[in-house]
């Protein structure tokens, strides 16, 4: 074979693995070969319910009751339905929760179920981002339409904030809204991972004052 | 049977039901699925026809077996299912049913669609070719009778129009699969009376007898064949939406297949013809069949001859008879596999392409072993690899993205507005991989990136992509989540309109809006992905992009914040839409038309009142009339009314009617007030929401609309002309009269019309008019679901008087001069604040009216105003002047203090009133207007525009301590510490400001 015919195999060649690197799902091909796959299985799912049991689900599996921790799951979006144990049983409505694990890292839901369809609590879990900095991001989303969310005691700005960067590290985070309990929970940064934070907020029961009528 | 065991299968196998499979095509259908590794359900009557098939089945693992019983279990309790076998034929071979058979049948087809549809699952419906045959020369001869209503012809052609009308509406993946009559060694029995006795006659007796001339048709298929036709058919995707023949590509005539059996050498040896008396004088067959099952690579594999020996032998073994078949009758063929290996296009096109190189690498095979040369192809390589990898992959990846993310967007555009959900779906799935596929080959060209010192423009690219990757995976959600809703506003017919109080359609939509409640979950992920991904774009440094993508990263921007706004206030509203539409029972709402020239508390004078009663989605209530009418008729009954202490001291009135219900700014207390007399007249018990438009909401979308045309109106209606219209009957108006509601009521009708005849496209066109009319309150809604009420009050839809307003005061007017003064006033408003300290701030608000009305003549004339002022309840009044010989009142009402008098502005006069307070903080924090959280200090001020009023000057001054450092001016303008703002006061508006205060 002439040279210049190899040649324009060559680049012929380096075209087609261009666009086959480009098709290829290399994460999910090497997430399926043995003993490389538990690098890409690892994730785990920590779920807690405060006040109470509650059995769970995910993706229709049932894993029993809460407090569980689910391992080895592999990464992708998740269906957690969490269903309050109760004698009441039409009293609490099932939840279902929508999660996305990445791999190497760990997820959390810590919640109340409360009457009425209403939460309180937060969800925590991690995905992966591509920056240029050093730097980890913090995504914090409430329940309540413009709660405060502080950082370390500073004022941030009102939810929701998405991608704030900050340095790997461990910060406390508070998110307020008017009317509703506050939620105060600690949080750790890392590296090339955006932490997503969402709160749920009970409303503060109204106590009604009887204004009487009069005329000054 | 177990729901269990269906539980615990995995993933990756794939399920099959198979309705009616518990007959020899469904057992070898099962059968040949199992072989492959496939799961599979039939669901049949347990009985002696079925109980070998099933018996033999029941012995794998991947098989279950479910009576009709347990039907409904089954779709209950399975999480998915890939393909549904309906055999229908099965069914078929009972010639007459009665009447609860016929629909306990079509309902089984009706919840199996519907079930198909849920699961996304292939569905194959199998019926009779030579039912549909009959059925056709049966129509096309009018000498023959008609089928019973109970037949299996009838039943055939129900069931498939049903399964297409289905497919129509829901475009599942569905196709009808015409039969033959099934021959073959495990049919016991022909479903064929002539076949069945011309092969009873072949082995049993010595002639073979003919009813008439012998030239009837048959279309015939071996029960392999037919199984691996089902099969292949469901499996083809090209077939969805088809109806194929699945046959022999021959068909046979009675006399040919008798021939053809005295071939065979069977015990009978010579034919008989006898005289036929059921003859249906069939002169010709005009039947046309649907297309061949060859059409999509099917190809029949057993001839005639083979299937009619396997099926005479069958015969045989029944009677216990030997048969000797002559070897010169049967011609053997070797066996055709129905497996073809060949090359694709592409195949073909790297075959030729990679030839030489497998000839080079033989050649280089042959070749001694050279180091350096190794390490040169060696190095080669690698840098190749590198290249390809870093550079080239990247580059063309891109590229590649781009070119089919666009693609896929405009796609997607159209299968949204053609409501098409799997198809948007797969638009979504392409353009996620390719945002992913994107992101992967941005990371592999960061160097680039870093060497060029553009890391800004690496760092915004990678959020573009992450806001694009969440806002698809939102999309994704919201899809499956808004498509019942899309479907309810599609599908939507009124049962009534405002003319006429006969019911048009009994239709519901208690489905669709099940469905809507059902999805809430995925639009709740839907929010909040494309809440992040807002979040993310918005903050994109738009100027790190080249020039040339700027404008489109802003478009972008522009786009994400709708997105955001319209799936935020989708999520909400979803909670409470079911109910409203009466998922449960039945809703009534009280219309009200207000007209602002004359203002009132809640937006004007009230002209019109109307009652909507809505049930499973669907109106069943509908009444319109002259709110003046409603107080003559109540008058007539004498019902009396008190009226609030606040209006009796203020208007000096002792009876209250209908036309005054609106005192209360609040309108959910307008709500609760009017409901004893919506009562009285007999229109309902109770109300669940208010609603209220006013002239401008009406003018609004005829001025979009050019104008309507109304029934008895000799001219167009247009955004003009509408006002002295209505003017004009006013003035007219005597009680009794009709003429305006008949107008009111044409005009409603045309609109409503002309809103339900929009398709998606046209109402998101609409749809800035609705907002924009919400938050000017020309439309205003309020409801007692709590979850509706709290959606419209949050946005200012609702002119709820609530905590929020606990600092600015609220000027409400009354116009009670009988004129339309309001068309001719200028207002100023101004309000100065002063927070002195962390627990005192000082208010000072004036109005300065002018009134521009020349005369003393309807519609102009003075400005007769009982003017009404809300302020916080604790709040110490320092300063009031500008009441009539200043007499005002200070009462408290809802939760405020109410300083009210009259304020009146007489024709080409300018009047102003005045009035300061203090607020202080208590000994219980919690309403105090300055709020005070770690280091900040927050000060929400909300001004609140009374509805119906004009967009009028509004004027704020804010002074603080000079020791706080503003974080937040809320959008007012900061000079040292002051912040100031003019604007004109269109809706309510809100300012958040916050402070950071020193230790």
């Amino acid at each position: 074979m002439t040279n210049s015919k190899k040649l324009l195999f060559i680049i012929l060649g380096i075209f087609l693995l261009s666009v086959l690197l480009y098709f290829l799902p290399l994460n999910s091909l090497l997430g399926k070969i043995p003993i490389l796959d538990r690098f890409y299985n690892n994730t785990s799912l920590e779920i807690v319910t405060q006040k109470g049991k509650a059995k769970v689900w995910i993706d229709g599996k049932d894993y029993g009751e809460t407090p569980t921790t689910v391992q080895d799951l592999p990464e992708g979006s998740y269906l957690v339905e969490l269903e309050k144990i109760s004698d009441e049983k039409f009293f609490y409505e099932k939840q279902s929760i929508q999660i996305t694990l990445t791999r190497n890292t760990s997820a959390r839901i810590d919640l109340e179920i409360g009457p009425q369809n209403i939460l309180h609590g937060v969800i925590i879990y991690y995905t992966p981002i591509k920056t240029s900095s050093d730097n980890g991001m913090l995504t914090v989303i409430s329940n309540v339409d413009g709660a405060k969310v502080f950082l370390d005691k500073e004022f941030l700005k009102a939810s929701p904030i998405s991608n704030l960067s900050l340095r790997e590290n461990q910060y406390q985070v508070k998110v307020t809204a008017e009317g509703h309990e506050e939620i105060d929970v600690p949080i750790v940064i890392s590296k090339n991972y955006s932490l997503n934070l969402k709160t749920y907020h009970f409303p503060i029961p109204t106590t009604f004052d009887t204004l009487e009528e009069e005329n000054e | 049977m177990s729901n269990l065991r269906l539980n615990k299968i995995k993933p990756q196998t794939p399920i099959s039901i198979i309705v009616h499979g518990g007959n020899r095509v469904g057992y070898l259908t099962a059968k040949t699925l199992i072989d492959q590794g496939c799961y599979v359900v039939i669901i049949d009557k347990f009985n002696s026809n079925t109980k070998k098939y099933l018996s033999e089945l029941k012995k794998s693992e991947l098989f279950d077996f479910f009576d009709f019983k347990g039907f409904n279990s089954l779709f209950k309790n399975i999480k998915r299912f890939d393909y549904l076998f309906y055999f229908l034929n099965q069914k078929l071979s009972q010639k007459d049913f009665d009447s609860k058979e016929f629909l306990n049948e079509t309902k089984t087809l009706e919840e199996t669609l519907a079930n198909t549809k849920k699961n996304n699952a292939k569905f194959s419906l199998i019926t009779s070719l030579p039912l549909n045959r009959e059925l056709a020369n049966r129509v096309n001869n009018i000498k023959l009778s008609a089928p019973s209503p109970y037949s299996n012809i009838e039943l055939q052609k129900y069931c498939e129009t049903l399964a297409a009308e289905f497919k129509d509406k829901s475009n599942i993946n569905l196709r009808i699969l015409r039969v033959g009559t099934v021959i073959g060694k495990g049919t016991e029995k022909v479903d064929n009376e002539i076949i069945d006795n011309l092969l009873k006659d072949a082995t049993q007796k010595s002639q073979i007898t003919i009813k008439g001339e012998g030239l009837d048709v048959h279309t015939l298929i071996h029960e392999a064949d037919a199984t691996y036709g089902i099969l292949k058919l469901t499996f083809t995707d090209n077939t969805k939406g088809e109806v194929i023949s699945l046959a022999n590509k021959n068909n046979y005539t009675t006399l040919s297949l008798a021939y053809k059996l005295l071939e065979l050498n069977t015990e009978a040896q010579t034919i008989r013809f006898v005289e036929n008396p059921e003859s249906q004088f069939v002169i010709q067959d005009l039947y046309v069949p649907a297309p061949p099952a060859t059409k999509y690579g099917w190809i029949q594999q057993v001839n005639l001859e083979e299937a009619l020996v396997e099926q005479l032998q069958t015969y045989y073994d029944d009677i216990n008879k030997s048969w000797d078949i002559g070897e010169a009758s049967l011609k053997k063929k070797s066996p055709k596999s129905p497996v073809r290996v060949g090359k694709t296009k592409l195949g073909e096109f790297l075959s030729n392409l990679f030839d030489p190189v497998k000839n080079t690498f033989k050649k280089e095979r042959k070749a001694e072993f050279n180091p350096k040369k190794f390490f040169t192809i060696l190095l080669s390589t690698v840098g190749l690899l590198s290249f390809t990898y870093f550079v080239l992959y990247p580059i063309l990846g891109t590229i590649i993205g781009l070119v089919l993310i666009n693609n896929s967007t405009k796609d997607l555009t159209t299968s949204v507005l053609e409501l098409d959900e799997a198809k948007s779906k797969t638009n979504i799935e392409n353009l996620e991989k390719n945002i992913d596929r994107i992101s992967d080959s941005i990371g592999n060209i960061y160097w680039l990136f870093y060497i060029t010192n553009n890391k800004d423009l690496y760092d915004n690219t990678t959020q573009l992509l992450l806001g694009s990757q969440y806002t698809v995976q939102g999309a994704s959600e919201l899809i499956t989540a808004i498509y019942p809703l899309s479907q309810y506003i599609q599908d939507f017919q009124p049962a009534l309109d405002f003319q006429t109080s006969t019911p048009t359609t009994t239709r519901e939509y208690r489905e669709y809006l099940k469905e809507i409640q059902a999805n809430s979950y995925k639009l709740e992920e839907a929010s909040y992905k494309i809440s992040l991904a807002s979040e993310i774009i918005k903050n994109l440094d738009t100027t790190t992009f080249p020039k040339i993508l700027q404008d489109k990263i802003l478009e972008v921007k522009d786009l994400i914040t709708k997105l955001e706004e319209g799936t935020t206030t989708f999520k909400e509203s979803t909670s409470f839409l079911p109910d409203l539409l009466g998922v449960d029972q039945r809703k009534r709402y009280l219309i009200l038309l207000q007209n602002e020239s004359e203002i009132r508390s809640t937006g004007g004078w009230l002209t019109s009142y109307g009652v909507v009663g809505v049930e499973g989605g669907q109106i069943r209530e509908l009444f319109v009339d002259d709110i003046y009418n409603a107080d003559g008729t109540l008058r007539i009954q004498n019902k009396k009314y008190i009226p609030p202490k606040s209006m009796v001291n203020g208007l000096e009135i002792t009876d209250w009617s209908f036309s005054l219900v609106n005192w209360y700014p609040d309108l959910l207390d307008t709500l609760s007030e009017s409901e004893p007399f919506v009562k009285d007249l007999g229109k309902g018990n109770s109300l669940d929401g208010l609603i209220t438009i006013d002239v401008t909401f009406i003018q609004k979308l005829l001025e979009k609309w050019n104008g309507i045309e109304v029934p008895g109106e000799s001219e167009i209606i247009t955004s003009e002309n509408m006002y002295s219209k209505i003017f004009e009957m006013h003035e007219e108006f005597t009680p009794g009269s009709t003429q305006k509601t008949t107008f009111l009521a044409n005009l409603a009708n045309e609109i409503v019309k002309r809103l339900l005849s929009m398709n998606i496209g046209e109402l998101i066109e609409i749809s800035d008019i609705f907002e924009e009319s919400l938050s000017e309150k020309h439309l205003q809604a309020t409801f007692k679901n709590r979850a509706a009420y709290t959606f419209f009050s949050s946005r200012n839809w609702a002119n709820s008087l609530d905590a929020r307003y606990n600092n600015a005061p609220i000027a409400i007017d009354w116009n009670w001069g009988g004129n339309k003064a309001n068309l001719y006033l200028d207002k100023n408003y101004n309000l100065n604040i002063s927070i002195k300290d962390k627990d005192t701030v000082d208010f000072a608000y004036s109005i300065t009216t002018e009134n521009s009305s020349t005369k003393s003549e309807y519609p102009e004339g003075d400005y007769i105003n009982y003017q009404r002022i809300y302020i916080p309840s604790e709040a110490q009044i320092l300063r009031i002047n500008g009441f009539v010989d200043n007499e005002y009142t200070i009462y408290k009402e809802s939760g405020f203090k109410v300083v009210a008098g009259w304020f009146n502005t007489p024709i080409q006069s300018t009047k102003s009133l005045e009035i300061s307070y203090r607020l202080e903080r208590g000994s219980e924090n919690n309403s105090f207007t300055l709020n005070t959280q770690e280091q900040n200090m927050f000060f929400d001020l909300s001004l609140f525009k009374q509805a119906g009023e004009k967009k009028h000057a509004y004027r704020v001054d804010l002074s603080y301590p000079s020791t706080w450092n503003l974080e937040n001016s809320g959008g007012l303008n900061s000079i040292s510490n002051q912040l100031s703002g003019r604007f004109e006061l269109n809706e309510d508006l809100h300012f958040p400001i916050i402070w950071r205060i020193p230790n």
